[in-house]
């Protein structure tokens, strides 16, 4: 991971709005249609270059690929593993696939939640993609079940997406690259685990250890892989029942034995090629019960990543970069905070995003801080957060902020932002 | 006004969601429908009493009627003007041509798809407006067709009675109404029919309106005046007209000011608040003239206190502008702290930190805790779910109490 010597370096958390052409792919594949697999990867190899250009262009330091080639953050990684089944849905499932989502803060603002769910898919969708055909639910909902020993057999799928990423940063003068790849704690909801594994800890160390091979793959290519889920966040990756059942110790115990999986799943990775990225889901809804920073940091910096990408820029957690007056981020690490939100139409104002960027660099160091964003913003195909001309405002603003505070914070003698291959 | 002396005040710019009765109502006036007026009036009086009562027990000081009876922030006066007449639209007028024209022209691909759905996103499921035209709560033309008067005398008394005895037992510091400026009928059609000139015609507005400021300030309630006299670019300013130079443009702005207090004469500064607000859509903004280009401009305007956004990421930063620019003395800054443009309910920690950082720069009793604006400035303009309303105006007063405990140690206590 490059560090912010002479400027403030920009990233951001990976997903980026699909194009319409990739969206009606998704769509067809959603809906197991039939469409032109040939086109699609053709779709995909071109959508990378364009938003890998365009990331160039509004002064993104370390892009990502979009995640444009895959239907979700984590739903990708189901085709990737052997063993792994995706299976219908319950009829139950299907009545409210929403029931799982949102647990905790649902019943605080269920009619919220009712409307929110019956609009959000749609607000941003392209008019001329058609997606009243595909069900309403949410891009989690994918159900699969244990039918063997699990494997990893991505290997081609990734070296397609580090190639791409590559190819498509060739001559731009990017600081790094970077590609998110889900955790092998997502997987503690699938079914039938104890017909093949003596118990669901068994089945996730295995999945880490089949995940290892997608991270190696990402960092060997001299790529960061960044992983990619809320697995500290109780009310996302504990069931239903444990979240309602558990008592603080237990749902600790839990999240340091999630701290200890990923650990198991990076080892031999070198940490200077691990990113974390912690947040509190990505709706833009009220957050009034997501877990404040403070009850897990000293969790979250156990993980064997030398950076950490979490939110400061949504008003539910914007004033937590105080938080790191009284805790000292570890020697050698990097602190990649939210400075923009996908929440808010509005787009940020450089001046704001240079204030945040400073308040930061004073309580880690400058040298300790990239600037980043709060989550993507398409988490799924069909979770577009913000309309694409918005997204790419406030990818500018990120980038026009972080050279102001980089004036600032560095002088005359800080480097230009503007790199000198663009 | 009432001073932060002891503790962070709340209050808000004054719109609230409507209650589904109501909205049904507004719904059958649009379509101009049939509906009863009585029953109507008195969903009214029960939902000022219930929103009322809900903003003592969220920890509002000082509260408002939540424009409920209104149509909208603007619209609600048409009705209260003698010599005016609401026109039909011509053909082929777009009804959104006016909203947002800089911005619209920077992003139109998201103004087309926001056009279409922000209205819908919060209608309460029971409320059908399928058949309402889709348009923007400004969407009304008036044309002028004889003097002005003002004739809202009748609802306006209305009004300020309700918000009374909605407000009586409860120990709020101020009640405040909101009211619509002269500035906004630039636009009019007719206006050399009957006057020599449109500046003529503003200040004869300006005497007409007076009558509503006054009947509020004699109440003993706050009149806050409520538009965006001041920014560049919209259809209800000064500022409006094509290809200005910067220097017309201030000189309409200054001129629109001078109405503003022509309007505002012999009613007391001391129970007159301004709004300043960008427009309230959920819109990048990107366009936003800063607050530093026409502050000054805006500190001239004869009311004790300023209300202006604090809390969307396009004006957040704006708070240190008054580290250069000296709050004068006497008044008072009402900043958002809370927002309505995201789902995101504000942490009181942030509320509080920000209180603090507007108290370093003009003064802790100079401050008193509000909102970037109202939260459905049109029946149809529903910014949020209320019950997200709700949860924001609470942490807005958990995060003032929060903010007055620090701010006052040795008092220690908030309400």
């Amino acid at each position: 991971v490059k560090r912010s010597t002479d400027r403030i370096l920009t990233t951001h958390v990976g997903s980026l709005v699909r194009p319409p052409a990739i969206l009606e792919a998704m769509k067809a594949r959603t809906l197991n249609r039939p469409y032109d697999r040939d086109t699609f990867a053709r779709d995909v190899r071109e959508g990378i270059f364009a938003i890998v250009r365009k990331q160039a262009e509004v002064g993104i330091d370390i892009p990502s690929h979009g995640e444009l080639g895959r239907p979700g953050f984590r739903g990708y990684v189901s085709e990737r593993l052997g063993g792994l089944e995706v299976r219908d849905l319950t009829d139950e499932e299907e009545a409210d696939p929403f029931r799982d989502l949102s647990l905790r803060e649902r019943p605080f603002f269920p009619g919220f939640f009712e409307q929110y769910y019956g609009h959000y898919r749609y607000l941003w969708m392209p008019p001329e993609v058609d997606i009243s055909e595909v069900p309403n639910r949410p891009g989690t909902y994918e159900r699969c079940r244990v039918v063997g020993p699990i494997t990893y057999r991505g290997q081609a799928i990734v070296r397609e997406e580090v190639q791409t990423l590559k190819d498509a940063m060739q001559g731009l003068g990017f600081a790094d690259g970077f590609i998110p790849a889900d955790l092998p704690t997502s997987r503690m909801g699938d079914d039938d685990i104890l017909q093949f594994y003596p118990s669901t800890e068994a089945y996730l160390y295995a999945a880490a250890d089949a995940l290892h091979a997608e991270y190696q793959t990402i960092t060997d290519a001299g790529l960061i892989v960044q992983l990619d889920l809320a697995a500290l966040s109780f009310d996302q990756r504990l069931s239903p029942t444990m979240r309602q059942q558990s008592s603080d110790e237990e749902r600790q115990r839990v999240v340091e034995q999630g701290v200890e999986i990923i650990n198991h799943a990076l080892q031999g990775i070198p940490e200077e090629h691990v990113r974390y990225h912690h947040c509190w889901g990505s709706g833009n809804s009220p957050h009034t019960q997501d877990p404040p920073l403070r009850g897990f940091i000293h969790t979250m910096l156990k993980i064997h990543a030398q950076a950490y990408s979490i939110e400061g820029a949504n008003p539910r957690h914007e004033h937590e970069w105080m938080l790191w007056k009284d805790v000292k981020l570890p020697d050698g690490k990097i602190l990649i905070p939210g400075i923009i939100s996908h929440q808010t139409n509005v787009v940020e104002h450089p001046e704001l995003v240079a204030w945040r960027i400073k308040n930061y660099a004073s309580v880690v160091g400058k040298e300790n801080l990239i600037a980043g964003t709060d989550c993507g913003f398409s988490q799924f195909w069909d979770s577009i957060r913000v309309h694409p001309t918005v997204q790419w405002a406030k990818l500018q603003a990120l980038a026009d902020g972080a050279a102001l505070a980089s004036t600032e914070l560095w002088g005359a003698g800080g480097r230009s932002r503007v790199r000198e291959t663009v | 006004l009432k001073r932060s002396t002891e503790r962070i005040l709340t209050t808000h710019v004054g719109s609230l969601v409507r209650p589904p009765a109501i909205l049904e109502g507004m719904k059958a006036r649009v379509l101009n429908r049939p509906y009863d007026q009585q029953q109507f009036a008195r969903d009214i009086r029960e939902g000022i009493f219930t929103v009322v009562r809900k903003q003592a027990e969220v920890g509002i000081d000082i509260p408002t009627h939540g424009e409920l009876g209104r149509l909208g922030f603007q619209a609600y006066i048409n009705e209260r003007l003698g010599g005016l007449e609401v026109r039909e639209p011509h053909e082929a007028e777009d009804p959104w041509r006016d909203n947002f024209n800089a911005d619209r022209a920077a992003f139109p691909d998201f103004y087309e798809q926001y056009s279409k759905h922000y209205r819908y996103l919060w209608m309460p499921p029971e409320v059908d407006i399928s058949e309402v035209p889709n348009r923007p709560g400004n969407y009304e033309r008036c044309r002028v067709v004889g003097p002005i008067t003002y004739t809202g005398q009748a609802a306006i008394a209305q009004e300020i009675a309700t918000l009374k005895a909605a407000m009586q037992g409860f120990n709020f510091a101020d009640g405040f109404m909101p009211a619509d400026l002269p500035t906004t009928r630039m636009g009019d059609e007719g206006i050399l029919t009957v006057y020599p000139s449109v500046e003529a015609y503003l200040y004869a507005v300006a005497d007409a309106l007076r009558a509503e400021y006054r009947a509020i300030t004699d109440a003993g309630l706050v009149v806050q005046l409520d538009l965006a006299a001041l920014t560049i670019g919209r259809r209800w300013t000064l500022t409006e007209r094509q290809g200005m130079s910067d220097e017309e443009r201030q000189r309409a702005v200054d001129e629109g000011v001078e109405i503003i207090n022509h309007a505002l004469q012999g009613v007391p500064e001391g129970l007159v608040r301004y709004h300043h607000c960008w427009g309230s859509g959920n819109q990048p903004h990107s366009q936003d003239p800063p607050l530093r280009s026409f502050i000054h401009t805006m500190l001239k305007i004869h009311a004790q206190a300023y209300s202006i956004e604090g809390a969307n990421p396009r004006h957040e930063h704006e708070w240190m502008l008054w580290k250069d620019v000296k709050l004068p003395d006497g008044k008072i800054l009402i900043p958002g702290v809370i927002s309505h443009q995201t789902n995101v309910v504000e942490h009181p920690e942030l509320v509080a930190w920000r209180i603090k950082n507007y108290a370093s720069v003009v003064g802790k009793e100079n401050v008193i805790a509000g909102t970037d604006c109202g939260f459905s400035q049109f029946w149809d303009s529903i910014r949020v779910h209320p019950t997200v309303q709700w949860a924001k105006l609470k942490s807005l007063a958990d995060g003032a109490a929060l903010a007055s405990a620090e701010l006052w140690p040795a008092r220690g206590e908030a309400q």
